[in-house]
């Protein structure tokens, strides 16, 4: 539940830790989307623990906001957070990627928390609206809140979700945007300029807000006071770091899905041990 | 339901035409029924349901994609949404219905119509001979092309109620011809269900067996009777359930007739003909010949001679059949 006070450092903490948790994972099981996972630790983080309206005990309570990882690669990320603030198990992150796991490169349906699976781009958006309107017709007081990578924002799909959005003026939907400035193959404004960014988004009739998505406090206060607008989905694009925190993966578009040496994970490893204690 | 005075009502009526009001009786019914359509109410005939129900219909514009994606979501949030498309355009939203519906399963149904040669004058871009293949290799996925108009609204009402997961239902904007009408009016009156997964054995026969589904089941009534003329006796099977197919009664009439001919408006690579050829090929003796387009694509005309031009009519397959009970 969302809380009035909030312990930002608490935040910082587990956002910390379950970066580290994610790292160690992504290692030992021989490597996967270090990059785009590393960037959403502090986004998923405050959402996990501050601002989406969840039951512990109950992941299908009806009344519940619910949340879509549209950037599917970010599922182990997602994972270690879950456990990291003891929604899941921690023993759930040694099934990642081993055979008949429901926790692979991208989430699946079967994985714990998980509304809907996710993988391909360009989808999340189009399901959340249809969750929302479902929830509106219901005259339930959920809230749907998507995570996109910035990337996906390439795929014509997702713009048409969002001229859908705007249409049927769906204020209880919430769209992140984690701004990592990196694509698979390139930086996004090289491969494909996104910018003027925000602007797309008012264009298409959405309420805009930034963040620093590695500042738990920046982005609890833009998030806890969502919706932006009545009467208009909101969006908040997370200015972000792909491969945050760890010093030979930031901002290098080699490192959205690569495996590490011994010696990488060892400066990894020290790098992410740093950040344990807090900024 | 009187079933003789309803197929009066609609005799002569374009598929579509039918589907308009049992989509209205569908809503009436059902409080979750929602309908998520892509700039495509007006001509998958959708418009009486908006009427009827503005609050559970979704026009999201020419975005089928976002129609389908949608779709998933309303699922997910316990409605139960029929997404109106034109056939072709199946698969364009394709990797949504794969990922998005078929793979958690959702209850999503997918209504098309300008299905086939449909939209003959419409050309290539507007003809949809090959969404049943592309629907037949997706997990968990149900097909259903039904072929009268009465059978057009036992099956829409069987899409909605009987099936556990997607489904698709491939309906048409042309009507059927009276001997389908007729034939399969006459199955219905006494007393025979529209069961998902069943076919309808519409007439028995020894010596070959010809295979319809939609508006090709009046085609193989039409063979059958010429056939008669010459003194082969063929079985008529009315595959309204293109997916799952039923193993079990193919598997008995591949053991126990020596010819098969299936007949599609539908690519013969990846349909009707290939699913029933896979089954048989398994399991019985008999041979199969699939008629249908034959991996071309089929250009400018009215359905009717795209049809004749394809081999898809009487003349042609009898000939075909001829050939195949003497080779």
């Amino acid at each position: 539940m969302q809380e009035k006070s909030v312990d930002y450092e608490q935040l910082r903490r587990n956002a910390a830790a379950a970066r580290l948790r994610a790292f160690e994972t992504l290692h030992y099981s021989g490597g996967g989307h270090f990059g785009g996972v590393l960037s959403a630790t502090e986004i998923v983080t405050v959402l996990y623990s501050s601002i989406l309206r969840i039951d512990a005990k109950d992941p299908k309570w009806p009344d519940r906001d619910y949340f879509l990882l549209s950037k599917g690669h970010g599922a182990v990320g997602l994972a270690a957070v879950l456990s990291q603030l003891g929604l899941i198990d921690e023993e759930y992150l040694r099934s990642y990627k081993a055979f008949d796991s429901s926790l692979g490169w991208h989430t699946t349906k079967k994985m714990p928390w998980i509304e809907h699976p996710t993988g391909s781009l360009g989808h999340g958006l189009s399901v959340a609206v249809g969750i929302a309107l479902g929830k509106r017709l219901d005259h339930r007081e959920s809230r749907v809140f998507v995570l996109l990578g910035d990337g996906e924002c390439d795929e014509g799909s997702v713009w048409e979700a969002a001229m859908s959005a705007s249409k049927y003026k769906l204020d209880g939907l919430i769209a992140i945007v984690d701004r990592n400035f990196h694509n698979l193959d390139a930086p996004t404004e090289e491969l494909m300029p996104l910018e003027p960014f925000e602007d797309k988004w008012r264009a298409f009739g959405w309420a805009v807000t930034t963040a620093d998505g590695h500042d738990v406090q920046d982005l609890w206060n833009e998030l806890s006071r969502m919706p932006i607008e009545p009467g208009k989905p909101s969006v908040l694009i997370a200015h972000t770091i792909k491969g945050k925190g760890v010093s030979f993966m930031e901002n290098v578009s080699e490192w959205h899905s690569n495996k590490t040496s011994a010696e990488q994970f060892a400066v990894g490893v020290e790098d992410l041990k740093q950040r344990l204690g807090g900024d | 339901m009187d079933i003789q005075k309803t197929a009066e009502s609609i005799r002569g009526k374009q598929g579509r035409e039918v589907f308009q009001q049992v989509l209205v009786d569908v809503g009436e019914s059902h409080r979750d029924v929602v309908v998520v359509g892509a700039d495509s109410f007006r001509s998958i005939r959708g418009l009486d349901f908006e009427n009827r129900f503005p609050e559970r219909s979704f026009n999201v514009g020419i975005a089928e994609q976002n129609a389908v994606g949608i779709a998933a979501g309303l699922a997910v949030s316990g409605k139960l949404p029929i997404v109106l498309m034109f056939g072709f355009t199946i698969a364009r939203a394709l990797e949504q219905i794969r990922s998005s519906i078929c793979y958690p399963d959702l209850n999503v149904r997918i209504i098309t119509t300008a299905t086939g040669l449909d939209m003959g004058e419409g050309g290539v871009t507007h003809h949809c001979t090959e969404d049943i293949g592309l629907l037949r290799t997706i997990a968990n996925m149900t097909i259903v092309q039904p072929a009268s108009g009465l059978e057009t609204i036992f099956a829409t009402h069987a899409t909605v109620d009987q099936v556990c997961g997607p489904a698709y239902l491939r309906l048409t904007r042309q009507t059927f011809c009276e001997e389908a009408e007729e034939v399969v009016e006459d199955y219905y009156a006494r007393g025979g269900e529209f069961r998902i997964g069943e076919p309808v054995v519409l007439r028995e026969g020894t010596d070959i067996a010809l295979i319809g589904s939609g508006l090709t089941v009046g085609l193989a009534l039409k063979v059958a009777d010429e056939l008669k003329k010459e003194g082969v006796d063929a079985s008529v099977l009315n595959v309204h359930t293109i997916k799952p197919l039923d193993e079990r009664l193919l598997r008995e009439l591949s053991q126990s007739i020596p010819r098969i001919i299936t007949m599609e408006d539908h690519n013969v690579i990846g349909g009707l003909g290939e699913g029933v050829a896979g089954v048989v090929s398994r399991w019985g003796s008999a041979r199969v010949l699939r008629v249908g387009i034959n991996d071309v694509f089929c250009e400018i005309g009215k359905p009717a001679e795209l049809c004749t031009h394809h081999g898809l009519c009487t003349d042609r397959v009898v000939e075909l059949a001829t050939s195949f009970l003497g080779g």
